[in-house]
């Protein structure tokens, strides 16, 4: 049963030591989801975002791992959040990066 | 499938920057950076140079040109805004060997699109930098979603487009493998597009340079 329950989650990996970078996303991210993908409520409240040992992990369902990514680029290259850097998803992006590796 | 290689072909170094800005990008395993040379001394540029041949990087100068030049200078990439396509006749189309770049969302009319979209030969290059700026700007002011995004969408998904980051700010550089994320999250593409992203394939550098 615990298993099934992560089953369909993914993970956004970033090293930061700004702990107050979790407020700042999240007051921008909700208008910047909605202007983008129109949607918000229920698919923002199952986006978590965990700080934690200067680790930022994004837990978000697998169907909007890659809109939560991009909305986190949108914010670091506006420089709106800074001292971001990626890591690596959950996930690897068919035909891309390098093959096996999600670092 | 053929080699990739990582590149951001809009980049503004100037003496202040040119450091930390290229350190970031050789970390990033980018091997190409292209930077506009406007404003820049030629011992600015000669010291820039110097830097990424240290690193490894491969640098190319970008020059802004109205009309399209025939003969081509070593180690330049031209700069075509994208809205002065208009002004060049469709049969010479063929003879761009450049990225059209896009400056400013705004620019991308219908009737410029138009023009782009069907020639298969014509790259776009997109600087992420201003695109991520309108997008976050217009969220909050209410304005629509511009259209030149579906032209983007495309463009990225026939592997016409290149994504390169228009900044001086070291801060705003994105990693390729974040460029990659965020271009697949916005056009909402569900298959990577080999080379769509500030990657090219070795044959498309090659006859550029």
């Amino acid at each position: 049963m615990a298993v099934k329950k992560y089953k369909n989650k993914r993970y956004l990996f970033y090293l930061t030591s700004d702990t107050s970078i979790i407020k700042n996303i999240k007051e921008h991210f909700p208008t910047l989801y909605k202007y983008l993908f129109g949607a918000i409520d229920k698919s923002i409240l199952r986006i978590k975002f965990i700080y934690k040992n200067n680790f930022l992990i994004i837990q978000t369902d697998k169907d909007k791992l890659y809109n939560v990514g991009a909305i986190i680029s949108i914010l670091k290259a506006t420089g709106v959040i800074s001292n971001l850097e990626y890591l690596f998803t959950t996930t690897t992006i068919r035909k891309g990066l390098e093959k096996g590796s999600n670092v | 499938m053929s080699r990739k290689l990582y590149c951001d072909l809009y980049i503004k170094l100037n003496k202040k920057n040119y450091r930390v800005v290229l350190d970031k990008l050789y970390n990033y395993g980018v091997e190409y950076v292209g930077f506009p040379i406007d404003n820049l001394s030629f011992k600015d540029i000669e010291a820039i140079y110097k830097y990424g041949k240290d690193l490894g990087i491969k640098l190319f100068k970008r020059k802004n040109i109205k009309n399209i030049l025939l003969k081509k200078e070593e180690n330049v990439i031209y700069s075509l805004n994208i809205n002065d396509i208009i002004q060049i006749p469709a049969h010479k189309y063929g003879k761009i060997r450049f990225p059209l770049t896009i400056h400013r969302l705004e620019d991308v009319s219908y009737k410029v699109a138009r023009q782009v979209l069907p020639r298969k030969s014509l790259l776009v290059e997109v600087l992420y930098n201003n695109l991520f700026l309108t997008l976050y700007d217009n969220s909050t002011s209410g304005k629509d979603l511009p259209r030149a995004l579906y032209y983007l969408k495309y463009l990225a998904e026939n592997a016409r487009l290149i994504v390169s980051s228009g900044t001086d700010k070291v801060d705003h550089i994105l990693s390729p493998k974040e460029i990659i994320l965020s271009i697949m999250g916005l056009f909402k593409l569900r298959q990577y597009t080999e080379n769509f992203v500030s990657t090219l394939p070795i044959k498309v550098v090659k006859g550029w340079l």
